[in-house]
């Protein structure tokens, strides 16, 4: 195989599988809804503004779970 | 509700992390996700969340610095309307929406897949015409089957011969054959799925949903129970323990949430709001 299609296939295979990066902070560590969350909130608001991106803030109405569960 | 739909489907969670900065805390600061910081930063802009008893609260879209509110939506949206209102917002705030170091360079490839994750289907198209390697190919009919155009995505995957995007085209012709209601074709593509494989999760899920429209109600919930024992941390598992949890209604007593006590298998009490659409009458 190539290298361009290793390298094709790879991209091709991100934009299917699940998200490979997440914040390394219980409980969000087992999050598998293949969203990249930041965790905590002042670790949210200094990537959001290093990077110049809208924050997407989902407060839940309680019940979260240390397992990464609401 | 979410988690179990628009934010396990990979457009949204795609469209996210491309361009968004995503965040979830639990308003109860006591909670596992509970976060002071965050819920002073949003009760100061939705001060109807401040009590301990709240409708399931909306996603707040915010600016980088969080003191302003750029958008909402809904906490039983839809895929269809999470995206929607994501893009809105990028529309409506291209200062937040650039392109990121170096995402403008890359492969025809890389660019497209860039493009797709923006939703920007017919650019990306545009951008592998020409392209002739089995990865292009296969990302192509990707993108024509979302388009809408079954019979052009199946030509092209006859075309790939590539033995390591064996299990890749036989997922992407599952997906053409769940868009196209063909369920007795989409349980035989996922029969036998490698149970080691990345995307096993989601074919077990999608060969519950074939079961489930073939009729076979009881073989749908053991197939989306089985996933849920093994892979209870995983996207598929959780979209999995909504589809088995509307599919326990009784058909004259459909309920949103659980009334007995008892909770979904993932430990929920329910799915209020909307009806599961994976499982809604084609």
């Amino acid at each position: 195989m190539t290298r361009n299609l290793i390298a094709a296939t790879a991209a091709v295979t991100a934009l299917a599988s699940l998200s490979p990066l997440r914040a390394q902070q219980e409980p969000v560590c087992k999050d598998q809804t293949g969203i990249d969350w930041v965790l905590p909130f002042e670790a949210a608001v200094e990537h959001a503004e290093a990077t110049n991106r809208i924050l997407m803030v989902k407060p839940i109405a309680f019940g979260t779970t240390r397992d990464g569960g609401w | 509700m979410l988690r179990a739909g628009p934010f396990s489907d990979e457009d949204v969670s795609a469209l996210l992390n491309r361009r968004f900065v995503s965040f979830y805390f639990d308003l109860d600061t006591g909670g596992a996700a509970g976060d002071a910081a965050a819920r002073k930063a949003v009760v100061a802009v939705r001060p109807n969340l401040r009590g301990m008893t709240v409708v399931p609260p909306p996603v707040l879209l915010m600016s980088p610095d969080a003191s302003r509110v750029l958008g909402e939506i809904n906490n039983f949206a839809s895929e269809a309307d999470v995206l929607a209102g994501l893009l809105e917002a990028l529309e409506r705030h291209p200062e937040y929406a650039k392109p990121a170091d170096g995402e403008d360079a890359g492969t025809p490839i890389q660019r497209a897949v860039v493009l797709a994750e923006l939703q920007r289907t017919d650019e990306a198209l545009k951008l592998l015409e020409g392209v002739e390697d089995d990865a292009a190919t296969l990302l192509r009919a990707r993108l024509l089957r979302k388009s809408g155009k079954a019979a052009r995505a199946r030509k092209l995957l006859d075309r790939i011969s590539d033995p390591e995007l064996a299990i890749a085209v036989r997922m992407e012709r599952a997906s053409v054959a769940w868009q196209a209601g063909e369920f007795e074709d989409l349980e035989k593509l996922l029969a036998e799925f490698p149970a080691d494989h990345a995307r096993a999760t989601e074919a077990a899920y999608y060969r519950g949903l074939a079961q489930y429209h073939l009729g076979d109600i009881e073989d749908a919930k053991a197939t989306w129970k089985r996933l849920i024992a093994e892979f209870e941390h995983d996207r598929w598992a959780y979209r999995a323990d909504w589809a088995f949890f509307e599919a326990s209604q009784a058909d004259d007593g459909f309920v949103t949430l659980s009334s007995s006590g008892s909770k979904t298998l993932l430990g929920r009490i329910g799915y209020a709001g909307r009806q599961n659409p994976d499982l809604a009458r084609r």
